[in-house]
């Protein structure tokens, strides 16, 4: 499943190149990641698969709970924190989302776990992109699971 | 007003916090006041986030002279011929009808602090529990001898975005094979840092896209080295051979002035002539936050680095451009994030509402020719002393064209979003 690339990461091979992966929860997979990709792509309306493929994606992601959201990050985020915190999301990420940002994608209504996941990703140096590197590089487990906690809470419709 | 809506918890917490907790500020009668001057990034962004914020629980007025504003970040973009001057034009329209905030479109005068009340050029006054000033820049027109408000309209500085940003752009779309355009560059601190070359870079496009290659565009500037000038000169180099010239003072010596007249640029090493001369001077805070006394002797507005509230007075926050704000640039995008912090801890002041550690952020994308854009960016955090750079990135020269492409997307997405967040 190959979905659009979403801030123009490179191309999967050259991964195993980059940075060395600190605090990686479980060594996530190229197959993870593009997971991610695609939930996300799906919640923002850019392809519509059928229900089944959908919900077949999102089974997979409940049936790996750990390696979802990694073992560090609590799952009882502070949305009020989240709130706060969000407001220097949506500088870039506009919310409420419009169908082109340019290749910034939407993130509103992301579901906790795959938006737990992304920013890991990025933190971890798995993701490429240099500005979401920096803003993870400062955000402790306790921010990301109050950001998840409060996008979750949000819809995108 | 925005379209989404909140599943688990929302406004009840909020007319809670309203209804029961003790505000700081607790009038006789009416909400508490909120005035908000001036209109771009820092004031936009301010007003509409306080009144999101807060639903109502807070009065919020935004004075800006303009009914439109122009954005200086994308001005390069319109010069450049990627944008036109309409898209980087907005109005107040969607701040007044789906926020509720009362725009009024007026010059203000002066800020009457012991009355807590912004005094207007028509002599009306708008009281205020909190202000927030967000007046961007002065320009210093005698920092360049010769050069004045008169002589921008021969000699444009296109360093406020609006008439002069088109005037620059007539004067450039008039330039021949062969002729010179000269830039004055400004000393720091100043709006934008990498501006200036970003705006080099794109008269240079224009130039080589009607194939005036011969043409050609000497920059003179007060410092040393400037923001991303490696990436620059890499890209000068690559796209715009022989066309743009960068001298420092170890090069001209020192620019002694200007003469409208016969635009020319004199410094202690040469004389240089331009069909079209560009000045962009020395900056300061605008005059309004000067004259009411919350300045230092550089020109800027020193505040508290965890709130953006004013050493000089507790009842006002100074953001954007006007303000010192440590490692922070002054751009739409550090004027965009400080707002925040100060409409957290306006709501705070006002409503009890809760307060978090202030963070900062910023990013600056600059184009240098058609999808070639590169960009710098940090995360701060406040100590004691001032606004502190806790993380921070740059491009690399020799980026692949996926890169430089994909970041000048990401500009674009930016712009819409960043846009969305000041005027709604």
């Amino acid at each position: 499943m190959s979905g659009t690339p979403v801030y123009q990461d490179p191309a999967p091979p050259g991964r195993s190149t980059g940075p060395p992966r600190v605090d990686s929860p479980g060594g996530k997979t190229e197959e993870g990641l593009r997971l991610i990709d695609a939930l996300q792509l799906i919640g923002n309306g850019h392809r519509r698969p059928g229900i089944l493929l959908a919900s077949t994606l999102l089974a997979l992601l409940v049936a790996v709970p750990a390696r979802a959201s990694g073992p560090t990050v609590p799952t009882d985020g502070d949305p009020a924190y989240g709130e706060y915190l969000s407001a220097q999301c949506v500088t870039c990420h506009r919310a409420p989302a419009t169908a082109h940002d340019g290749n910034i994608p939407p993130i509103v209504g992301l579901p906790s776990p795959a938006f737990v996941e992304a920013l890991l990703a990025y933190r971890n140096g798995q993701r490429d992109n240099q500005v979401m590197r920096n803003v993870t590089s400062t955000l402790g487990d306790e921010e990301i699971a109050a950001l998840a906690a409060y996008f979750a809470s949000l819809s995108s419709d | 007003m925005s379209t989404f809506t909140r599943r688990r918890f929302g406004l009840v917490a909020g007319a809670t916090i309203a209804g029961l907790a003790a505000p700081a500020v607790l009038r006789a009668q009416g909400k508490p006041r909120v005035v908000v001057l001036g209109g771009g990034a820092g004031g936009g962004t301010a007003a509409r986030q306080i009144a999101k914020d807060s639903a109502g629980a807070i009065d919020v007025t935004l004075i800006e002279q303009n009914a439109r504003y122009t954005t200086c970040f994308f001005s390069n973009l319109y010069l450049g011929g990627y944008r036109d001057f309409e898209s980087i034009t907005h109005g107040y329209d969607k701040l007044a009808s789906g926020y509720g905030i009362k725009v009024v479109n007026a010059r203000a005068a002066a800020v009457d602090r012991e009355a807590r009340q912004v005094v207007m050029a028509d002599g009306s006054k708008i009281p205020y529990d909190r202000l927030v000033l967000s007046p961007g820049i002065e320009l210093i027109w005698d920092s360049v001898p010769g050069y004045s408000e008169a002589a921008s309209e021969t000699m444009p500085h296109a360093w406020k975005a609006g008439p002069q940003t088109q005037l620059l752009k007539a004067k450039l779309d008039a330039v021949e094979n062969g002729q010179q355009i000269v830039m004055v560059a400004p000393p720091n601190p100043y709006r934008c840092p990498p501006g200036p070359y970003e705006r080099a870079s794109m008269m240079a496009h224009v130039l080589k896209a009607k194939g005036l290659t011969d043409a050609k565009i000497v920059i003179l500037d007060p410092k040393p080295k400037f923001s991303k000038q490696g990436l620059f000169s890499e890209g000068w180099e690559k796209y715009y051979p022989g066309m743009v010239e960068w001298y420092g003072p170890d090069v001209h010596g020192g620019i002694k002035g200007v003469d409208p007249a016969t635009g020319s640029v004199a410094t202690d090493f040469d004389t240089f002539k331009g069909v079209l001369v560009n000045v962009i001077p020395a900056q300061r805070a605008g005059a309004i936050a000067g004259d009411a006394g919350l300045t230092d002797a550089s020109g800027f507005c020193p505040i508290d680095p965890a709130s953006m509230r004013s050493k000089a007075d507790d009842a006002i926050f100074v953001i954007g451009d006007a303000c010192i704000a440590g490692d922070m640039p002054k751009s739409a995008f550090s004027a965009n994030s400080q707002a925040k912090v100060a409409a957290m801890i306006v709501r705070g002041d006002l409503t009890g509402s809760r307060t978090f550690p202030a963070r900062y952020s910023n990013t600056c994308w600059s184009l240098i020719d058609t999808d070639d854009g590169v960009k710098v960016g940090a995360q701060y955090a406040a100590t004691d002393a001032k606004i502190a750079s806790t993380s921070s990135f740059v491009s690399s020269t020799g980026e692949t064209p996926e890169i430089r492409h994909g970041n000048y997307q990401e500009s674009v997405g930016w712009y819409e979003s960043i846009t969305a967040d000041i005027f709604g």
